[in-house]
């Protein structure tokens, strides 16, 4: 009989008893590694589904990785983890404590061999948390309750519900996007996004940047520029009647709201370098703008004729503030 | 990689697009639909194939103006399932850009969404073959989408009645192209372009013997690019007859057929590449399987069974097929008929099943091996298939 064989025979008992007490052997290994052979011991291990059922026996080598175990176990509990042959299961491993019924937290180093775990005051048994893994597309995640919308699901996979819908299989009929969803376990939905073309954006689904560029090529000379995190259309150049206006040309400054286009564009700055014998009409205070003066004209849109984010965008808004200048409302 | 559809399918494409080029429109929506594809992924002739169109329903398309258009998740999913369920290759959008007429091109908008939507189709078939096209009046631009990268599609070609060429790089072709000065005398013949395509196009010929022979020297005085023969038999003393350029030294060293023509063409110093392909029996499917590589198939067999694969593969992968037969009918010595006739076999056009030129039963008898067909012949229902009728060159030259 070689040494590797006595080690393996002196083990038995601990093999088979899941609270026996660590051989000196094993806890000797600490900071090194194994006697030759150990890593191959099969021990007895329980396991369970998180937070408690009857626990179940099988065996995993010494060396096995707790990923090894969790996988066994899984398996012995007849469910496997989530998502399948992933390193990073989204189910949770965990293990109970000595001499209680109290649960560790989560195992996060699930690449650590078994006979670390023990040697490191972990137990032989073991839990189980399933968690509610579901698949989207590729992606896997673990929804935040078991009735979720369609909506609320796209957004927390990191799709933006505005441009995809959500499908089941192969149909072809999306669920709407606001009626809750009885999610299981292992589900997979797919998420299909809408396919936008045209020589200009949709009005309404425009983003600032598209309307600077299309005003641009109509000649305008119009930039974004950004102060304290809010952001404002630079209109230079603007031609002005003059008079009555002191210059024949103006700049102004639009606010931009972050939700644009949905949120509108309303009033806008003039750069006070221009002026209607030495006043501006419905001036309000000024800011500075990259170290420029501008002072806050209260120029909306009228009752009944709002802001419109199907038909009005940053043209049409400048189209406006030229009325200012002109002396006409909106038409 | 060039795109195939068939004239057909073209026309529906041109229909539903109909309104963006309308003219009694002041500002006329962009318009659209799905085209489904398969795939022709010969070595030499990497191809995609349009199978279907698929139509858009009510509510397809939302967001439809004269600057804009928006597939539903809704369409495009009906698309992808469809990929699924038929084993497709993949589908492309197509959309319109209605102010362009000879020039088109994709959008800044175009090119800011392609690459999304792409990269969420590819995430839900990864093996898929997506793309876009966008149309002018008179041009059209395309793309396929891999790894967030677009790659231009060369040339559309529509296959029906006639062959149609449109360039996909957003540019209607200018002038036709012009062939070598050796082939001017044709033109008046052929019209603009038509000696460039073939000076650029590989042609399969399908049987080297009466009529294949002619069809070679004929193409290739023509200015045919390239030839690719298929032909399994070696020449014999009852070729002599009938077979062009064959000499009695071929038919003693029983030389292939398609190995003298590929030896007088490369003789005669006309351009025209030739390839011999090995075996040449396209009942092997190794062997059918180079006829994908063709731009145009000329059938010269004097069987069913090869005439079959000829017209499955002309319809499979849009590749037009000019097939060709001569027959002299003869009873107890006494000559009852000359025959010939040309078919012309593609999308859209009859098969040779429906025009009665081959017949199952003879399709049959011809998969028999002899003794059976010796059996079948016996028991007196089937006529018999093996040629014994007289055959010369002048119904070939026909």
């Amino acid at each position: 009989m070689n040494v590797e064989q006595e080690v393996l025979n002196a083990n038995d008992q601990w093999a088979e008893e899941l609270d026996h007490p660590l051989p000196e052997h094993v806890t000797t290994a600490k900071d090194s590694v194994l006697p030759p052979g150990l890593g191959e011991l099969k021990i007895r291990l329980g396991v369970e589904r998180w937070p408690h059922s009857q626990e179940q026996h099988f065996r995993a080598r010494l060396a096995d990785t707790l990923l090894d175990v969790m996988r066994d176990g899984a398996r012995e509990l007849g469910e496997e983890i989530l998502p399948p042959h992933s390193d990073v299961p989204l189910d949770l491993l965990r293990s109970k404590r000595h001499g209680s019924h109290d649960w560790s937290l989560p195992i996060t180093e699930l690449e650590r061999p078994l006979w670390v775990h023990l040697v490191y005051g972990g137990t032989r048994h073991f839990a189980i948390e399933y968690r509610l893994a579901i698949r989207i597309n590729t992606k896997w995640g673990v929804a935040e309750s078991d009735h979720m919308t369609p909506r609320q699901l796209l957004t927390s996979f990191g799709f933006d519900p505005n441009d995809y819908s959500l499908y089941q299989g192969n149909s072809t009929e999306p669920f709407p996007p606001d009626t809750p969803l009885h999610l299981k376990r292992g589900e997979h939905f797919e998420a299909q996004k809408d396919g936008r073309y045209g020589l200009t954006a949709p009005r309404g689904l425009q983003t600032i940047e598209d309307d600077i560029a299309f005003v641009c090529t109509a000649g305008v000379s119009a930039r974004l520029i950004a102060q304290n995190g809010q952001r404002f259309v630079e209109v230079a150049g603007l031609e002005i009647p003059s008079p009555p206006w002191s210059g024949p040309r103006a700049t102004i400054a639009i606010a931009v709201p972050a939700s644009y286009p949905q949120g509108g564009l309303d009033g806008f700055y003039l750069e006070k370098t221009v002026n209607q014998g030495g006043s501006i009409p419905y001036e309000q205070p000024a800011i500075s703008l990259n170290g420029r003066t501008f002072a806050l004209i209260s120029w909306h849109y009228a009752a009944g004729r709002e802001w419109n984010p199907r038909s009005d965008d940053l043209a049409s808004h400048i189209a406006h503030c030229r009325g200012y200048f002109l002396k006409r409302g909106i038409r | 990689m060039n795109l195939r559809i068939a004239e057909l399918h073209w026309e529906i494409v041109r229909r539903l697009v109909s309104l963006s080029f309308s003219s009694a429109l002041k500002f006329p929506p962009e318009t659209g639909c799905i085209l489904l594809l398969s795939r022709n992924d010969h070595p030499q002739a990497q191809t995609l194939l349009v199978t279907d169109v698929l139509p858009p329903s009510d509510g397809d398309f939302t967001d439809q103006e004269t600057g804009a258009i928006t597939f539903t998740s809704r369409y495009l999913r009906k698309a992808l399932i469809l990929v699924r369920e038929q084993g497709l290759a993949g589908f492309l959008t197509v959309h319109t850009h209605p102010g362009a007429d000879r020039q088109v091109g994709f959008s800044p908008y175009d090119d800011r969404n392609d690459p999304s939507l792409m990269e969420n189709l590819h995430d839900l078939q990864p093996d898929g073959v997506f793309g876009s096209v966008v149309l002018g009046k008179d041009s059209a631009c395309a793309r396929l989408w891999s790894a967030d990268k677009p790659s231009y599609l060369n040339e559309l070609i529509i296959v029906g009645e006639q062959l149609k060429f449109m360039n996909l790089n957003g540019r209607a072709y200018a002038v036709p192209p012009s062939a070598s000065d050796i082939f001017d005398r044709s033109l008046a013949l052929t019209g603009a372009g038509a000696l460039a395509r073939i000076s650029r196009a590989r042609i399969g010929i399908i049987g080297l013997s009466g009529t294949g022979m002619l069809m070679a020297e004929l193409l290739m005085r023509a200015g045919a690019g390239e030839l690719l023969l298929f032909e399994f038999d070696p020449a014999d003393r009852t070729n002599l007859g009938r077979v062009l350029h064959l000499r009695a030294s071929d038919a003693d060293s029983a030389t292939n057929k398609a190995l003298r023509m590929a030896q007088v063409i490369a003789e005669s110093g006309l351009g025209a590449k030739v390839t011999v392909v090995p075996g040449g029996d396209i009942r092997d499917p190794a062997v059918a399987a180079e006829l994908r590589s063709c731009d145009l198939l000329i059938g010269c067999v004097d069987r069913d069974w090869p005439r079959l694969i000829l017209s499955e593969v002309a319809y499979q992968y849009l590749i037009p097929l000019i097939d060709l037969g001569t027959e002299i009918g003869a009873a107890n010595g006494q000559l009852q008929s000359l025959d010939a006739r040309v078919s012309f076999v593609g999308p859209g056009r009859p098969c040779l099943f429906c025009s009665r030129v081959i017949k199952q039963e003879r399709i049959r008898l011809e998969g028999y091996a002899p003794e059976e067909q010796d059996r079948v012949l016996a028991m007196g229902y089937s006529k018999d298939i093996r040629l014994k009728t007289p055959a010369v060159m002048v119904i070939s030259v026909f």
